[in-house]
């Protein structure tokens, strides 16, 4: 008897809690829609983005994967160097947003001005890597993408990686 | 409970009463601070719904396409449990969804920091409130507000509440 009645308390317990769950998610819905501004219920990743007038794709890491191998292809890590140095795509350049114009001179030999740039950093949400191509598009840079999932997502689908600085033969 | 138990069969009164009001205070200290904390870390979210779903997108935990339609009403419920515990109103149940919230929180944080994911929590909506990226400390912070919101839920018996004043000003008008 006790234990239906403790059954009974922990179900009506639950049952409230569901009501104010569901009442107050349709505020959120409700101020959503009534907003002269609101968020898409669905959330579709752009497409591409213009960054100094140059048009630039947003690949995810599969995508990226065909390019890998390319001779006329380079990725580029936009992290911190701590991250690039612990682990990056074989063969990506380090060329992070901070003092990007010093940092570039370092890098130029390996960024040909004809070559594809799939640059890239953390995830969707860093914007890292738009900051570089930005500085890349001043330059004259014309075929650039970035890999918007990031370097976690090239990491977790274990697509190759290497370690340390960027080598000659990578 | 134990206390009421043993002052119903003639245990020893002060010290019985001291116990039930310092456990009283306890849990509404608790109440205050689990309610208060989660009305201002829904403000943020409320007021950018859109940075706060980036933050969602961050862990990699939810599909991305979910992502903005759990930024539009988490914070809701957010502020609505929060607002409860604080004022007593429907205190247990709102304590089960701030427990089931921070339960949810504390193992994005822990799949976060096991995977080795550089992000940051999101957890109060703004960069600069958020604590910085997710660590040891979030961890730690995450599994002592589940428990503080838990003993609510196990030991709040409606005292110093909206509801309950209400309730006994009506069962029980002022005389003149």
């Amino acid at each position: 008897m006790a234990g239906q009645n403790g059954m009974r308390s922990v179900f009506s317990l639950v049952v409230r809690a569901a009501i104010i769950f569901i009442c107050a998610s349709l505020v959120g819905v409700a101020l959503n829609m009534a907003s002269s501004r609101p968020l898409p219920w669905v959330y579709e990743p752009a497409s591409q983005l213009e960054l100094s007038g140059v048009t630039v794709p947003l690949i995810d890491e599969r995508e990226a994967r065909k390019f890998f191998g390319d001779p006329g292809t380079v990725f580029v890590d936009t992290r911190n160097e701590a991250d690039y140095l612990s682990s990056h795509v074989e063969g990506a350049v380090f060329l992070p947003p901070t003092d990007v114009e010093e940092k570039f001179v370092a890098a130029e030999a390996l960024l040909p001005r004809e070559s594809r740039l799939i640059l890239y950093c953390y995830g969707p949400e860093c914007d890292m890597a738009e900051e570089v191509a930005r500085f890349l598009g001043q330059l004259g840079y014309r075929n650039m993408m970035i890999m918007s999932a990031g370097y976690g997502a090239w990491e977790k689908a274990g697509l190759p990686v290497a370690r340390g600085k960027r080598s000659r033969n990578e | 409970m134990i206390a009421r138990i043993k002052h119903r069969r003639g245990g020893p009164l002060p010290r019985v009463q001291s116990e039930d009001i310092s456990v009283k205070y306890t849990i509404l200290a608790a109440r205050l601070f689990i309610g208060g904390l989660f009305v201002y870390a829904s403000v943020y979210k409320i007021m950018d719904p859109a940075e706060f779903a980036g933050a969602i997108r961050n862990y990699l935990i939810l599909p991305a396409a979910w992502s903005n339609v759990v930024a539009l009403t988490l914070p809701w419920v957010e502020l609505v449990a929060g607002a409860f515990l604080v004022l007593g109103i429907q205190s247990r149940p709102a304590a089960v969804l701030t427990t089931g919230m921070l339960t949810v929180f504390l193992a994005a944080v822990v799949y976060a920091y096991a995977t080795g994911l550089d992000i940051d929590c999101g957890c109060f909506g703004s960069p600069e409130s958020s604590g910085g990226r997710v660590g040891v400390a979030h961890i730690v912070r995450d599994l002592a507000l589940v428990l503080v919101s838990f003993a609510v839920v196990l030991w709040d018996r409606g005292d110093f509440a909206l509801e309950t004043i209400f309730h006994s000003k009506v069962a029980s008008p002022s005389s003149p």
